[in-house]
């Protein structure tokens, strides 16, 4: 009896854990592909996105570490300088160590950043001829 | 001498003579009845040198035909008698079917020419109908073997959903100096592809997985595929992406705006000549906004970090791509600099069957945004749609045979042989559209991208109707884009004008036309002339029209202009121009004394025009247009021979006009009848001050009582009369002139007293006593001084 309660007990708790862990990895999105999901969704641990960033005209150098520090402080997630981009935009990564709150959160408080134009995520598109 | 002259002249005229008798029709076969004249020149519109005459009593043509055809006597007789009606010698060609007869014009006329023949000889009551016998040329077919299963490329009429094509082949197959640009996932080679019109392009994907390369940026541009497999999918970098097949995406959208072609080959593309630039921004699973911006501004030749510079700047930007979400800063400003720099970017609405308010960069300003239909012509299924769709094309959908065949590569995923392949997606309805706007380019170069985007929809053709998924300009933009029209302007029409009444004599104003197919460069033109025009929009244009054109009371025509390729000039809408009623013032002089010479009378008032005309008494004269306020008018000595009061009056022709309300004017003697002490006395009255002034009134009195009862006194007084008022008016004008004067007159004035007191007799006997002492004296002083 004892053993039947044991394994049927460790059955059920791998079974929890098994939908834990599937749980778990369907909530990482990878790099690359489009969020279905509509509405905002945290950025997790290890993940990375890119941002599109244009400041203001007294930014002389963005890619500057200690202004990179300085942004990194706005948005509470490392900020890496990935390369200048035409029209005077800037291309930057933001690497999320611990969790965090969604995208839109984080542009959001880049772009209340007085030296800020405008910042947007480097969204990912596809080709238009469908199957 | 003599000898050579005379023979110099005989061999002259020898020249003269044989030129004439060669150059008479009947000698050159012009118009000679059984044959055609020598090759014409060509009239600029190709034309013809033919007429076709169908009559109404076929006995004619049968009886005609079944003899010597052009020398029959009936024939020739029906020739001159449509000969004398044309104006011209016309010759018999040949009879043909329909109991028609073909003649032959003395040379080649444009259609316009061969027209107007036709309508006079429309007027003889034997002829059923007359009509140019035009020339037919086939439009041009390519011989690429696969051109038939392209067809969305066909004219409506064979194919309800294509583009119409083949007509515009026969205008323009493109320009090489001009460069489109496909922003794609780059390219494969290919054997239905010209290679020496692909110019170098730029790897713009920045991330080295998704760019499938081995490394990011690069300059080139070739598509090494786009697979994603079942485990890329499952995780890592492409976690979540499709699973595909290499798509070669770039290669059937390039195939669709450049192929090779009528080279035997494969399929045809839109544009035969012009050059091909890819800037690949999409890898396995898409690419990247930031990259794609990069793209867009390289392409049209701007300056982007890192990357060389563009020695190949597109005019039309392909942009088969897109996303969800709102336009955003990085796409409406790359957007934005390119059209600055006079690019077209024509971009696919997307797939997903939704309103393209949320797919972007469809929804971004200065873009062209294209939707996709079917064979049939109504919405493809996919589609996105909504009102910023500008236009529609072909993009397939249903059956296979019913998609859009390209140019692609066999390769499923690394790169393989050359083939051809059906795609559907607003992917392959854009490139129709660049490449429209490539040809479009390629006639007129100087095109602006508004105007680019306006004269595309303008001609584009409507949406067919009952195709079970219908297309309406509110949500499938202005219609299916219609290749062999936009590459031309269209012809205006006009339907209304605003004001179409105005006063003549007024100010400058603006006109404002309303009508159809207006371009930019539109022009308005007044009674044939141009004028300033503003482009308002296709329906609208307003013109500067100055005082000067409405000076005069008219009906003046309206018209608009649209300048080739194409266009021509609409037609036209009348404008009245009435004349004011005019009105007198004031003349100037109001009156003059009988038996002078002509002199130009002033008429002052308002609402004169250009044409006004005074009146004396009724006739006209000769009449100058000084202003809308003052006439001036030649009145004729003739006219004031006798005294009496004439009524002055100015008419205004029509439109509109009138005559003016009377104003007198005296003829009439300037001196009163004798003994009334009438005015007069110029230099008199100069000198003293008034009339009045009793020296002055002495002279009257003098004059009433002494000289008009006499003809040798009256004309002395009019001679005075005639000659002393300029002197009197210098005497009035300086004191001291009037001071001598009075000086001068005294004695005369004493006369005077002395004459109207003791008479002419006392006064000539005294004066003689005078002369008589005053000589007695100086002959008694002569004595003194010889003694």
């Amino acid at each position: 009896m004892k053993i039947k309660v044991l394994k049927t007990s460790s059955s059920f708790l791998t079974g929890l854990l098994l939908a834990a862990w599937l749980c778990g990895c369907a909530a990482l999105p990878g790099a690359f592909a489009e969020s279905a999901t509509p509405g905002k969704q945290p950025l997790q641990r290890g993940q990375s996105v890119q941002v599109i960033i244009q400041f203001k005209g007294d930014v002389a150098d963005p890619s500057r570490p200690d202004f990179l520090a300085d942004l990194s402080r706005t948005v509470a997630v490392r900020v890496a300088y990935v390369r200048p981009m035409s029209g005077s935009a800037h291309v930057l990564r933001l690497e999320v160590g611990e969790d965090a709150g969604p995208i839109e959160d984080l542009l959001a408080k880049l772009s209340q950043r007085p030296d800020v134009l405008f910042v947007e995520q480097d969204a990912v598109m596809r080709h238009q001829q469908t199957k | 001498m003599k000898k050579k002259a005379i023979g110099l002249l005989l061999f002259l005229a020898a020249v003269v003579l044989g030129g004439l008798v060669v150059m008479h029709p009947s000698v050159s076969g012009a118009g000679s009845s059984g044959g055609p004249s020598a090759a014409p020149s060509c009239a600029a519109d190709g034309g013809t040198d033919r007429i076709i005459v169908a009559y109404r009593d076929p006995s004619f043509v049968r009886s005609a035909a079944a003899t010597l055809q052009g020398a029959h006597p009936a024939v020739s007789e029906r020739i001159r008698g449509l000969s004398a009606r044309a104006g011209l010698e016309l010759a018999h060609f040949r009879f043909m079917s329909g109991n028609a007869h073909v003649l032959q014009l003395p040379r080649r006329m444009t259609t316009a020419e061969a027209n107007a023949v036709a309508a006079a000889l429309k007027k003889d009551p034997a002829v059923l109908y007359a009509e140019p016998d035009a020339r037919m040329k086939p439009l041009l077919v390519p011989n690429d073997p696969r051109y038939a299963e392209q067809w969305h490329y066909q004219a409506p009429a064979v194919v309800p959903g294509g583009i119409n094509l083949p007509a515009a082949w026969d205008k323009t197959t493109g320009a090489a100096d001009l460069v489109v640009a496909v922003i794609d996932t780059g390219y494969r080679p290919h054997a239905d592809i010209d290679s020496s019109r692909i110019v170098p392009g730029y790897d713009f994907i920045s991330d080295a997985l998704t760019a499938n390369d081995g490394d990011g940026r690069d300059p080139d541009p070739a598509d090494p595929g786009d697979w994603i497999t079942a485990d890329e999918s499952a995780s890592g970098h492409f976690l979540g992406c499709d699973v595909t097949n290499s798509s070669w995406h770039g290669t059937h959208v390039g195939g669709t705006i450049g192929a090779k072609t009528n080279n035997g080959l494969g399929v045809a593309g839109v544009n035969w000549t012009s050059r091909i630039l890819h800037a690949r921004v999409l890898g396995k699973c898409g690419g990247y906004l930031s990259d794609i911006a990069d793209a867009i501004r390289w392409s049209a030749g701007l300056d982007v970090p890192g990357v060389p510079a563009n020695g190949h700047p597109a005019k039309v930007l392909n942009m088969s791509l897109g996303g969800s979400g709102l336009c955003g800063a990085t796409y409406q400003g790359a957007i934005n600099a390119a059209v600055a720099a006079g690019a077209v970017v024509v971009v696919a609405a997307g797939n997903s069957n939704m309103d393209v308010a949320n797919a972007r960069p469809a929804n971004c300003d200065n873009v062209i945004a294209v939707a996709a239909t079917n064979r049939a012509g109504g919405r493809a299924s996919y589609s996105n749609y909504g009102t910023k769709i500008k236009i529609a094309a072909p993009g397939g959908d249903g059956a296979t045979a019913d998609s859009v065949l390209s140019t692609l590569n066999a390769g499923t995923t690394t790169p393989g042989a050359d083939s051809y392949a059906y795609y559907r997606g607003t992917s392959m309805a854009t490139p129709h559209v660049a490449g429209v706007v490539s040809l479009m380019l390629s006639r007129t170069p100087a095109l602006t991208p508004a105007q680019v985007l306006t004269r595309l929809q303008s001609t584009a053709r409507s949406f067919p109707t009952q195709t079970g998924s219908d297309c309406t300009t509110a949500i499938c933009g202005a219609g299916i884009v219609n290749a062999a029209a936009a590459i031309e302007n269209p012809a205006p029409a006009t339907t209304g004008i605003q004001p179409s009444l105005v006063v003549a004599g007024g100010n400058a104003f603006a006109l404002t036309v309303n009508g159809n197919n207006f371009v930019a460069d539109s022009v308005v033109r007044w009674n044939g002339a141009d004028r300033q025009t503003t482009f308002v929009s296709t329906t609208q244009l307003t013109a500067d029209i100055p005082a000067g054109d409405t000076a005069t009371g008219a009906v003046i025509p309206v018209t608009v202009f649209n300048p080739t390729p194409g266009g021509g000039t609409s037609n036209a809408q009348n404008i009245t121009v009435n004349n004011p009623v005019p009105e007198i013032t004031s003349l100037s002089p109001s009156s003059k004394a009988p038996g002078g010479s002509g002199f130009t009378l002033t008429v002052n008032g308002n609402g004169f025009v250009g044409a006004s005309v005074v009146r004396w008494n009724g006739a006209a004269r000769a009449t100058t247009f000084v202003s809308s306020t003052k006439l001036t008018a030649f009145i004729l000595a003739a006219d004031i021979t006798d005294e009496g009061d004439i009524l002055i009056t100015v008419f205004n022709p029509a439109p509109a006009g009138g005559v003016s309300a009377a104003k007198t004017f005296s003829v009439k003697k300037i001196l009163a009848a004798a003994g009334s002490g009438g005015g007069g006395c110029f230099i008199a009255t100069a000198a003293f001050g008034t009339p009045s002034e009793k020296h002055v009134a002495l002279l009257r009195a003098f004059r009433d009582r002494c000289l008009l009862p006499s003809k040798a006194g009256r004309a002395f007084v009019d001679f005075y009369y005639a000659v002393s008022p300029p002197i009197a008016e210098v005497i009035a004008g300086h004191e001291a002139l009037r001071f001598v004067t009075r000086l001068g007159l005294l004695p005369l004035v004493g006369a005077a007293y002395l004459t109207l007191h003791l008479g002419a007799a006392s006064v000539l006997g005294g004066a003689l006593a005078l002369f008589l002492a005053a000589l007695a004296m100086w002959r008694i002083r002569r004595k003194t001084a010889e003694a």
